[in-house]
């Protein structure tokens, strides 16, 4: 008995410790926003105002809410397309018999193992020769390619646990492959979609490097390249409106995460079939 | 409708083995006829049911439905599942899990375009039939066995197939209401008069419920016949061994060769051996069969009798069934009677025996 209190009194002090210290950054931030000193150090100096937000959200010059729309387009689109995608290759990768399958999955994830910094270049020239530089399709292509890899894998497992009894019954019914993809494939892994879905947004919201070597301004510049950027008129760096901004980019991405979180669950095949 | 297999083979090959699963199997199923293929798990059944329902091609062979050819490798024919009419009830009922029991039946309707009207009517018609109408808006995950049993059977019915196909149906249900099933199934197919294919492995279901059964083994069929006909004329050994609730009673037994003529030596007992059965002796022995009921004590005339001991005496319920030994042979005897000597003479007849 006094073990089983030790274990959770360890547990406890574990877990706190690990939220505080994960949740220190968001916390400074979430004061320094509030306030209109940042020095945190002088915690008497530390005044709570929405000057910070007022003021960025007031100057049209900083292109706040243009980088949150453009970070919002591009992740949505590039997610939606990578999870389609990818469902359509796991369909055929669960459900087709072929040679050497394991290895193929195992070359798409190691071609996702590449860093990003070694077709940078590459990509730049690429981009520019199609005068895509500066649009969203030149963040969202690459995007996509990068996500392939790991929504392939998220959904291929979660087709592989549908039974292909299922398969075989629709297609008595008289489904063709499509028809059982829509209607009994698609709906069963809805939770794989989702969770496919919102990593590959995550992943395209908070991606840097591309989006600072592909966008120039307003027009396609992301959230973290333009919190990155953030520069006062003369030089100086705001730290209250960086940190007023970068509290206003993950309302939206919090959100997405609450709503979808939600449909996350597991057994949704459960009940069809006696084992 | 009326089913024709011609020299139909399945091979499977993958990188290590090749398989053939169904090998050039010849059979005519009638029109409405509920025909059961039995066998052992492994034998190739499920392959020659999926190959009828075109869930598989045929590696050769050719499969009729009525005078249309719906598969043949060598003429390049392969004529989908949805085109064939057909419809299946899985062992594992293979419910849609996110539809309710109301879409689950409804689906192969909704997938042939029926209005909405229809499709409601249809359902609710085969739902009542099968006693599932208060569950029409369940889950799958909500029922129980023998619901979901129904429920699959409904969907399978409910768009009036040509051929009904079952796989196992009833091996996941237990034994109480599977004796009920059974006699359901075997009604609802009078009834409706759709031409059935059943695979089991269970010779009691494939007794009870074909019209006719053809015993398939490592991927041949053995035998086809009635019921009564496998019981009665078992071609061989493997069918002989196969049916029957108690297993035969199978002794292999050295060759007597006097005045021309052939006996099975039974201990110092002579066993005649008809003419016609003289091809089954295989290096001087042959194995004689008797079933548990034709074995018969204190006969008062018998062709032949032995004087056996009794070991063990099993109450069945109506019967006794009475474990005999006579000189190192062990014998299963069927009777009304329970006996309480030790030693019993139990008798036979000549034509109750069977040669392999």
């Amino acid at each position: 008995m006094r073990e089983e209190k030790f274990v959770k009194f360890l547990f406890v002090i574990t877990a706190v410790s690990i939220l505080s210290f994960c949740l220190m950054p968001f916390f400074y931030m979430l004061v320094i926003s509030f306030s209109t000193s940042w020095d945190i150090t002088s915690l008497d100096k530390i005044r709570f105002s929405f000057s910070n937000y007022i003021e960025i959200l007031k100057d049209p010059s900083l292109h706040c809410l243009d980088y949150i729309k453009n970070s919002l387009i591009i992740s949505a689109v590039s997610s939606f397309i990578s999870v389609f995608i990818a469902s359509l290759g796991a369909y055929a990768i669960s459900r087709l018999d072929f040679p050497f399958k394991f290895f193929l999955l195992l070359f798409i994830l190691a071609s996702s193992m590449f860093p990003q910094i070694t077709i940078v270049g590459y990509l730049f020239k690429f981009m520019n020769k199609l005068h895509l530089i500066n649009t969203y399709l030149a963040l969202i292509f690459p995007y996509i390619a990068w996500t392939l890899p790991l929504s392939l894998w998220i959904m291929v497992s979660y087709f592989s646990k549908i039974p292909k009894e299922l398969d075989k019954a629709a297609l008595i019914d008289g489904c063709n492959w499509f028809q059982i993809f829509i209607k009994i494939i698609l709906p069963l892994s809805k939770p794989g979609f989702i969770s496919a879905g919102l990593l590959s947004f995550l992943f395209a919201f908070n991606e840097f490097l591309f989006a600072l070597m592909l966008t120039i301004d307003y027009h396609a510049r992301t959230v973290p390249v333009g919190v990155a950027l953030f520069q006062g008129l003369h030089g100086e760096l705001p730290w209250g409106s960086i940190m007023a901004f970068s509290i206003l980019s993950l309302i939206p991405v919090i959100l997405i995460t609450l709503i979808f979180q939600r449909y996350i669950i597991q057994g949704l095949t459960r009940g069809g079939l006696k084992e | 409708m009326k089913i024709k297999l011609i020299n139909l083979s399945k091979t499977f090959i993958s990188p290590r083995r090749r398989v053939k699963a169904v090998n050039n199997i010849n059979l005519e199923i009638g029109k409405g006829e509920f025909f059961v293929i039995l066998g052992p798990s492994g034998c190739g059944k499920s392959t020659l049911l999926n190959l009828i329902a075109g869930l598989e091609k045929p590696s050769s062979g050719e499969i009729y439905f009525g005078e249309k050819l719906v598969a043949s490798k060598e003429k390049k024919i392969f004529i989908p599942p949805k085109d064939r009419n057909v419809a299946m009830v899985f062992q594992s009922y293979a419910l849609y899990p996110h539809l309710n029991v109301f879409e689950n039946i409804a689906f192969p309707l909704r997938i042939q375009k029926l209005d909405k009207h229809s499709i409601k009517k249809e359902v609710e018609k085969i739902a009542e039939m099968l006693e599932i109408k208060d569950l029409l808006f369940a889950r799958p995950s909500e029922l129980s066995g023998g619901q979901k049993q129904r429920v699959a059977i409904a969907r399978a019915l409910v768009r009036k197939p040509s051929v009904l196909l079952l796989d196992e149906p009833l091996s996941n249900l237990d034994a109480q209401l599977r004796i009920n099933a059974r006699a359901e199934i075997k009604f609802l197919q009078k009834e409706l008069k759709i031409t059935t294919i059943y695979v089991t492995h269970d010779q009691i279901e494939a007794m009870s419920l074909g019209d006719r059964i053809a015993v398939m083994n490592k991927g041949k069929i053995e035998q086809i016949g009635s019921p009564e006909d496998l019981y009665k004329n078992p071609k061989n050994l493997f069918v002989a061994k196969f049916i029957g609730t108690i297993p035969i009673n199978l002794i292999e037994t050295e060759i007597l060769e006097e005045d021309k003529k052939l006996y099975s030596l039974l201990g110092d007992l002579k066993i005649k051996i008809p003419d016609d059965k003289k091809e089954f002796i295989k290096e001087g022995k042959i194995i004689i069969g008797i079933r548990s009921e034709h074995l018969k004590i204190n006969p008062k005339s018998a062709d032949y009798n032995i004087l056996a001991r009794v070991k063990v005496i099993e109450p069945l319920g109506r019967e006794y069934l009475i474990h005999i030994e006579y000189k190192n042979y062990t014998f299963k005897v069927l009777s009304l009677e329970k006996i309480s000597e030790k030693e019993i003479i139990v008798g036979f007849n000549q034509q109750d025996l069977y040669f392999f």
